[in-house]
């Protein structure tokens, strides 16, 4: 029988990972640099690696393949650049300048600024057109559309060049009649053109939001579908038997066509696969409530799954530009590998925001870089491997770390070269706890209750001295750990949001009827389109949920309740639901006030089948390490002893004093092998370092789980 | 007074030691804030954030604020040695939570009601831990806000170290007195619910910090922390030649007698490395409530307008902890008897356009000395409209607006349009929401198009304008000003434009009346159209340097037209070729620039 792969692609600010999962159960990483100037070339780079490790063509894997799913940055980059196509929007007369207007406030952080910037515009005020016509709040038409202003808009958009035309009219979403006119008119004076619909996109109440996603979506439908037809062709030609799944920041899958239409569902996908990964990892040990941590170079992402559910969010500012569509909840702070430690002009130690990236890097890279980073007080603190990293493929230059630390940090503050690493490791831990407070107590969760799951590179050296400070007991680190996210998206199903709005208060059963009516309305078509992919009634999952709140709040919350029918009956159910989760957000309930219902939201999954998960033998063999950095089995192996390969001076304490400590090769730990802290525990793409009051187990599911020391 | 504030410093802390707290206190103070806006229930705490949190030593200094509104924070202090006035400090128990919103005890305005609780450790007051939020209503003579009112009585309800928990037991009598007099008891009790979870949320995580590294550390930390502040602002302060820097504006009118303008006077003192802002030649108090709190107002937005003006975070790479440190360089003078320091009974609620002024006016003093910090005139104002009615059931609906302005051109770019300038930063409310609950439909928000912003090198932030149409009969009042003293320009850009409110009916549109920037009360009919149209900023720097192509896009995005290209900026356009646009005509351009000296 042939060899079975999936391949899981994620771009990433430096490097592409590659996962391909076997079925024979061994998950396989490699990484090439990224190009996000030609964004398909890192693809080819990558698989002709692959091809050259199992030494079989590019198009016997893709072939093999039972699905391709990419993780892609161009909608991230082109929002980052701004380098989106050329945008006209169609809106009501009187609103033309909401996404100009924002919030009206000084953004987060700048509140001190006179000199803050003002948000790059994705459509110049010229291109933003008004159209007289007016729908109010019950759907009523106010002032019925004055059809020539849309034709007028029309020429001149065409007189302009423009490329993608949104349309978002004041409460179309209770009344999109206006909104479809003028798609109709669109599509017939300028035909061929991507149009985006703000009732359709994100039928949900609030108009900025509502406009600032449908103009998002079309600054990056044009470069999306392009990127997709592709990457679509280039699998195709390699014998690809499905389509390629993009992965959104939503969480999930969706295939080509999804993503050209509804492309602002792209822009943070990289990190959005976390959770996923996270749940997968911590299945076997039966945990649900995860907060998922990922250092990377420059940056250092959390996300948070309660009860095996994704925090996500709807509604937020992302890049300056407001989002309506459901994220997953990614918190991201300028704490990498790369951060810089600097002393300010009063003398305090500061780490990053700035980062050294991977060019010119940190001083131990030995590229010229001479500012002191996080790296290297990971270096000088013994963590990682003086003799290099990728199994002493990359090598680290000692010396130029500590000579960074001694002249810019240690001797202007009068410490020792230890102290010195020690306060920098100290600070950017502190800058991530708050950073983990922020996405977990401050959201009214404990995170006491909670494992951490270690993501990414860079996040080892830093995993059981983040867990000590949260109070957290349970770590787990999988070895797959800095290919995380990669691995996320290839254990993932398709998923797709679908929403309505219906603004009432839920009282009786004629408001019940009502919302089962748009919930299998907006099903339907959610269906459909999961039928065409081929998937069936067994392998479809609906969740639902809805926004509402207390009558005379301002802000809803999501609240996702079970798949009962919503009738008379049901409706202290769905009640119940929205108390509890509001006493979960803001400690309290009221139960005696009126509910009323805003949003209505359906997820589709198309479950598709996971690939065989990864196995670690027990520890009584011995894994022998091959050349291309993976290993197999070997039989009649010597125990645990022969897995340490070193000793190291480890330093754990601000008075920099060190303990010689053993370091495991991890390719050689086998499941069940025990061990306490302090150690190092190294594998090929990432370093653990486990402090003194912890024990190690390798787990069978390819995982070590960390747990403190009662 | 503890012991411990009073004992000699000990020795420093480690600089590691210190970054590491100085964290943990701004994430405490985050968090108060977040659960304040999360919990509340009116849109202007909500949805606005009009709201400040923090901590503060028993000394009443800052120890850390939220990232919210500036005003909020830096008039804490003023409501702490207010309370202390009633409520010496002996008298604190552990489990008490005290209100407090007397404008002539420290607070910023009697709307922002502070709550405050005590934190002790060890059996000893170390603290406090308090925030302020602006409440709907607060049983005012009119709802929402008052303009032309009799003395400070007709504010409302007015609490000096009021006592809404005594030793953790729920003073019942107090919250039903609350509740009974506000016309929107529903939002008014939730939001103070919401400050009471806030400041507890303080309190048990400044005891939690004080536990993890001992209270000596942590206080030593803290007044390390605020040293460090005080220094950097010292450090900028002390770059400004010393000398006196005068400057002088006026606002319209204190809402009763129209056409008699106030004067407002800032001469900046500059010595060393500290820094006076004296009043004195600014109007007298005014007889209706356009005052200013001394403690809890004027100050503060003297504090602010360094800090801004000083120590701006954008261009700063260093993190500045927000501490009592950034207010101990300046010193604060007005006049008693002054529309900055008004006497008792006078009332005080209507203070934010007056103290925008103020911090503008700084700005415009040390111009020629900073020409690399300051802008052209900013609004520099505020138009806080209230809108009530009264529903077929009897229950009152009372509605704050906040609209935007706009700020005046920079060193290095145009003003921003349609912003909460200086020290407000409240955010606006979506207008789907407010149509699902108020009889107003939004006819218009957008960028102004009857007035030009203020010409210059870097041109002057365009102001909004908003219409609300109201689709019951109702009431408006509205705090304003700056309808007649337009945002200045500078450095040769040109004067800014001022703002306007209207009021038509949407069935005879042509029939316009203007009105002042200040009324109370104003009963409106269905149908009538409420247009607020906020300032432009001014210029900064000569238009005729503005590069021609930042003048044709203007003119494409509808800021400015082709004549004023031509009139204020020396710039020629002709019709583009696909009909539709405009195009540079380069050669007519420079020729008429070199026809103007440039």
């Amino acid at each position: 029988m042939r060899t079975k792969y999936r391949l899981g692609i994620d771009a990433g600010g430096t490097f592409t990972d590659f996962v391909l999962a076997v079925d024979t159960g061994e998950v396989k990483l490699y990484k090439s640099l990224s190009t996000p100037a030609g964004p398909t070339k890192a693809i080819e780079n990558g698989l002709a690696l692959i091809a050259a490790d199992l030494g079989v063509s590019a198009s016997e894997i893709v072939s093999n393949c039972d699905l391709c799913i990419n993780g892609t940055t161009v909608g991230l980059n082109a929002l980052i650049q701004h380098k989106g196509a050329k945008v006209g929007l169609i809106c009501t007369a009187g609103h033309e300048d909401s996404i100009e207007i924002r919030l009206g406030h000084k953004e987060d952080g700048y509140r001190y600024d006179p000199e803050y910037p003002a948000a790059v515009m994705l459509v110049p005020r010229y291109l933003r057109k008004g159209i007289r016509e007016r729908v109010i709040s019950t759907g009523a038409i106010h002032t019925p559309m004055v059809e020539d202003d849309v034709r007028a808009a029309c020429r001149h958009f065409l007189a302009e060049g423009v490329e993608t035309v949104a349309i978002s009219f004041v409460w179309s979403v209770i009344n999109p009649a206006h909104e479809r006119r003028a798609a109709e008119m669109v599509r017939d004076m300028m035909p061929g053109t991507v149009l985006t619909v703000g009732s359709e996109l994100y039928p949900q109440i609030r108009e900025y939001t509502r406009t600032s996603t449908a103009v998002t979506n079309a600054y990056l439908a044009p470069i999306l579908r392009k990127y997709v037809a592709a990457v679509d062709t280039y699998f195709r030609q390699l014998g690809a038997k499905n389509p390629v799944r993009y992965f959104q920041s939503n969480g999930g899958l969706a295939v080509g066509q999804v993503m050209s239409d509804r492309s602002v569902y792209a822009i943070n996908s990289g990190p959005a696969s976390a959770p996923q990964a996270g749940l997968f990892v911590c299945e076997p040990f039966g945990k649900k409530n995860v907060i998922t941590v990922d250092m990377g170079g420059t940056s250092f992402d959390i996300t948070l799954v309660k009860d095996g559910v994704t925090n996500i969010n709807k509604n937020i500012d992302f890049l300056r530009y407001r989002i309506g569509v459901p994220m997953i909840q990614v918190e991201t702070l300028g704490a990498g590998g790369g951060s810089i430690g600097w002393i300010d002009s009063m003398g305090l130690l500061q780490m990053g925001p700035q980062s050294a990236g991977a060019s010119p890097g940190p001083a131990c890279y030995g590229q010229g870089g001479a500012e002191p980073t996080v790296s290297d007080a990971n270096l000088v603190l013994g963590y990682l491997n003086p003799g290099g990293l990728l199994g002493g493929t990359f090598p680290l230059d000692k010396s130029k770390a500590e000579a960074a630390i001694r002249t810019r940090i240690a001797e202007p503050l009068g410490l020792t070269l230890e102290r010195a690493a020690y306060g920098m490791f100290t600070i950017v831990n502190s800058n991530m706890v708050n950073g983990i407070r922020r996405v977990s107590v401050e959201r009214g969760y404990d995170p006491r209750d909670f494992v951490l799951v270690c993501a990414g590179g860079a996040t080892g050296a830093h995993i059981t001295a983040l867990a000590r400070e949260m109070g957290i007991d349970t770590v787990i680190v999988p070895k797959l750990a800095s290919g995380l996210c990669a691995y996320g998206q290839i254990i993932s199903d398709v998923k797709y949001n679908y929403m309505a709005t219906s603004p009432m208060r839920l009282e009786d059963e004629a408001s019940a009827v009502k919302i089962e009516q748009l919930f299998r309305q907006i099903e339907a078509g959610g269906i459909a389109h999961l039928e065409a992919d081929g998937f069936t009634h067994e392998t479809i999952d609906i969740k639902r949920s809805l926004d509402m709140r207390y009558v005379g709040q301002v802000h809803e919350c999501t609240v996702d309740i079970g798949n009962f029918v919503i009738d008379g009956q049901s409706l202290d159910q769905v009640k119940e639901a929205f108390h509890k989760r509001h006493e979960e957000l803001y400690t309290y309930s009221e139960r005696h006030n009126a509910v009323e219902i805003v949003n209505i939201e359906a997820t589709l999954f198309g479950r598709v089948e996971k690939p065989k998960p990864q196995h670690l033998d027990t520890g009584t063999a011995i894994r022998k390490s091959l050349k291309n950095g993976w290993s197999k089995l070997v039989p009649g192996g010597g125990g645990l002893k022969d897995a340490i390969k070193a000793t190291r001076p480890l330093i754990f304490s601000a008075d920099g004093k060190a303990i010689e400590a053993p370091v495991y090769d991890g390719s050689r730990l086998g499941a069940g092998d025990k061990f306490a802290g302090p150690a190092v525990i190294e594998e090929v793409t990432t370093t653990i370092v486990i402090e003194p009051g912890w024990s190690v187990e390798p787990h069978a599911s390819g995982s070590y789980l960390i747990t403190r020391d009662v | 007074m503890s012991k411990d504030m009073n004992a000699p410093a000990m020795a420093p802390i480690d600089p590691i030691s210190l970054q590491v707290i100085g964290g943990a206190l701004h994430s405490i103070a985050e968090q108060m804030g977040n659960v304040l806006h999360r919990m509340s229930y009116s849109s202007i705490i909500r949805e606005s954030q009009d709201l400040g949190a923090g901590l503060f030593d028993a000394q009443f200094n800052t120890l850390c604020e939220s990232d919210s509104t500036p005003m909020h924070i830096g008039s804490l202090p003023g409501y702490l040695r207010g309370i202390e006035k009633t409520m010496p400090l002996s008298e604190w128990k552990p489990g008490d939570c005290v209100i407090h919103n007397h404008p002539y005890f420290g607070a910023s305005h009697s709307p922002d009601i502070a709550v405050v609780m005590p934190v002790f450790f060890e059996s000893e007051l170390v603290g406090f831990s308090a925030n302020t939020a602006h409440h709907v209503d607060i049983g005012a003579a009119t709802p929402g806000l008052i303009m032309d009112v009799p003395d400070m009585f007709a504010e409302g309800m007015l609490f000096n170290a009021t006592k809404l928990y005594e030793e953790g037991k729920r003073s019942d009598s107090m919250w039903r007195y609350i509740s009974n007099n506000t016309r929107v008891p529903s939002l008014v009790m939730g939001d103070l619910e919401a400050q009471v979870a806030s400041a507890e949320l303080g309190v048990k995580r400044f005891q939690e910090l004080l536990a993890t590294y001992g209270k000596a550390t942590v206080l030593q930390a803290t007044r390390q922390l605020m040293d460090y502040t005080e220094a950097m602002l010292r450090r900028e302060i002390a770059k400004i030649p010393d000398g006196d820097y005068v400057a002088e504006g006026f606002l319209d009118d204190d809402g009763r007698t129209r056409g008699k303008t106030l004067p407002v006077k800032v001469t900046v003192k500059k010595r060393g490395d500290g820094v006076e802002v004296d009043l004195t030649g600014s109007a007298p108090q005014s007889p209706t409530a356009f005052n200013v709190p001394f403690e809890g107002s004027t100050k503060v937005a003297c504090y602010f307008a360094f800090r801004a003006l000083l120590l701006d975070t954008y261009t700063h790479d260093e993190h500045i902890p927000q501490n009592e440190g950034s207010f101990r360089p300046v010193k604060v003078t007005a006049p008693l008897g002054s529309i900055f320091n008004p006497i008792a009974p006078v009332a005080a609620e209507a203070r934010f356009c007056q103290i925008q002024r103020v911090v503008d006016l700084i700005i415009k003093a040390l111009a020629p000395v900073l020409p690399d910090k300051c802008t052209a005139g900013n609004a520099a104002t505020l138009s806080f409209a209230a809108f009530s009615g009264v529903r077929p059931n009897g229950d009152y609906w009372v509605f704050l607006e906040v609209n935007e302005a706009a700020m005046g051109g920079r060193p290095r770019s145009d003003g921003p349009d349609t912003v909460e300038e200086l020290m407000r930063n409240t955010r606006n409310n979506p207008l789907e929401d407010l149509g699902m609950h108020l009889p107003l439909i939004c006819d218009r928000y957008e960028l102004r198009d009857d007035v030009m912003p203020g010409p210059g090198k870097f041109r002057g932030g365009q102001g909004v304008v908003k219409s609300q149409r109201f689709l019951t009969p109702g009431f408006v009042t509205h705090e304003s000003d700056r309808h007649e003293d337009a945002p200045w320009g500078v450095f040769g850009g040109k004067v800014g434009a001022v703002g306007k409110y209207e009021i038509y009916n949407a069935k005879t549109p042509k029939d316009v009346k203007s009105y002042p920037a200040k009324f109370s009360g104003l009963r409106v009919s269905e149908g009538d159209v409420a247009a607020y149209y906020s300032p432009s900023g001014g210029g900064y720097g000569n238009p005729l340097e503005r590069p021609a192509e930042q003048v044709l896009e203007d003119v494409l995005d509808d800021f400015i037209t082709p004549e004023h290209a031509k009139d204020a900026y020396g710039v020629l356009l002709v019709p583009a070729h696909n009909g539709y646009a405009w195009a540079l005509d380069a050669a007519g351009t420079t020729a008429l620039r070199a026809a103007r000296g440039i």
